[in-house]
């Protein structure tokens, strides 16, 4: 009896050690919101489409609602942009990534939602233009109408020094009727629409 | 409280004075482990809805729901962990509702100091950033993650805040809650 006691009595002991410990750890290192930027230093460059001076809460990422673009064979919705904040600091190349979640539904083009994915490019306000570096597709769905739709990530290396505004353009290469060359341009920036 | 209740033979724990007298009807030391407030099952359930939240629910959704979240968590846990760590630190008799009282009030009153004063707040946010600094790069180091930026932490100025600083009673009640049932059983 008076063993088992000791051993209950360390296991108790044992307990409240750990929580204390995790209680000051949890307590330190509770999520406080994001950081601020540092204050970029003449060397730096910051743009509008970067960084946390454009919204006092500091979302690194927002949705663009799109509604349904639709042009011959393709359709888009559920535009999603993510960017790095503070991407200026300790960039040494000059660009970041953003990463542009996307629904694609292909309404019978004959070629693939990937090619039509990686036909995508990102155009800002001084006419640059930029091809993703990166695809990622996740598993196609065939939608009732016969259909096929897929979610798209498409990463692109925006220049730090990217002008707004910024725009994601989707070739619709793949429309049988011929339509449209280009879906409409869809604005990428903080806020939009 | 009455005097029936208070022990025969004097000891330093019983010399002290305590809100209410709860000391004098706290357990003794003998049979407790120091600081096992904490395992108390409001303490318990602040500290996990506290991580659920900050570092789970915080990630699906940030938002005002779980920014409030945290603060009624964090406001119910760290007077819990202030009365143990004091309770761990000295040994003595278990924590009364005095230490509970101390514990819950400078709480709340830092909270409130922090969200309603800018001074103290960029006093917080200095402190909050250096003492998660080392953390964070360990968290990095861990996970392949990007280095901290480093710098002050951002805390947000929100006076409606401060409405959460009622989640930091929960260990005056608790507190005095024990030392009635063990006034109780003597």
């Amino acid at each position: 009896m008076e063993g088992y006691r000791r051993r209950a009595s360390r296991v108790r002991g044992a307990a409240v050690g750990v929580v204390l410990v995790v209680g000051v750890l949890a307590t330190v290192a509770t999520t406080p919101g994001e950081r601020p930027c540092p204050e970029p230093s003449a060397s730096t460059t910051t743009s509008a489409f970067f960084g946390q001076q454009r919204s006092d809460l500091d979302r690194s990422s927002w949705q663009v609602d799109v509604g349904e673009q639709r042009s011959g064979a393709f359709s888009v919705r559920a535009v999603h942009v993510r960017v790095q904040t503070c991407a200026a600091h300790g960039s040494s190349d000059g660009t970041s990534p953003v990463d542009v979640e996307l629904s694609v539904v292909d309404h019978g083009s004959g070629t693939t939602i990937r090619s039509f994915a990686e036909a995508a490019r990102v155009v800002d306000g001084n006419g640059r233009a930029r091809a993703p570096v990166g695809v990622q597709l996740e598993d196609e769905v065939t939608l009732p109408d016969g259909a096929r739709q897929q979610e798209v990530e498409l990463t692109f290396d925006l220049p730090l020094d990217v002008a707004e505004p910024v725009t994601l353009r989707l070739d619709d290469f793949g429309d049988p009727a011929g339509g449209d060359a280009l879906l409409e341009p869809i604005p990428l920036g903080w806020g939009l629409p | 409280m009455t005097a029936s209740t208070v022990p025969s033979v004097p000891t330093p724990g019983h010399l002290r004075s305590d809100a209410g007298g709860a000391r004098a009807a706290a357990p003794s030391q003998a049979g407790r482990t120091p600081g096992e407030l904490v395992l108390h099952p409001v303490a318990l359930g602040s500290l996990v809805l506290l991580l659920v939240n900050d570092h789970v629910l915080k990630g699906w959704g940030p938002g005002w729901l779980t920014g409030k979240l945290s603060d009624v968590a964090g406001l119910a846990f760290l007077p819990f962990l202030l009365v143990a760590l004091h309770d761990v630190a000295l040994r003595r008799d278990a924590p009364g509702v005095r230490s509970a009282v101390v514990a819950a009030s400078s709480t709340g009153l830092l909270f409130a100091a922090v969200k309603l004063l800018d001074p103290v707040r960029s006093t917080a946010a200095e402190a909050a950033g250096l003492a998660r600094e080392p953390l964070d790069r360990l968290a990095a180091l861990l996970t392949g993650g990007a280095a901290p930026h480093g710098g002050p932490a951002v805390v947000v100025a929100d006076p409606s805040d401060v409405l959460a600083v009622v989640a930091c009673a929960a260990v005056v009640l608790v507190v005095r809650r024990r030392a009635t049932a063990a006034a109780g059983r003597t």
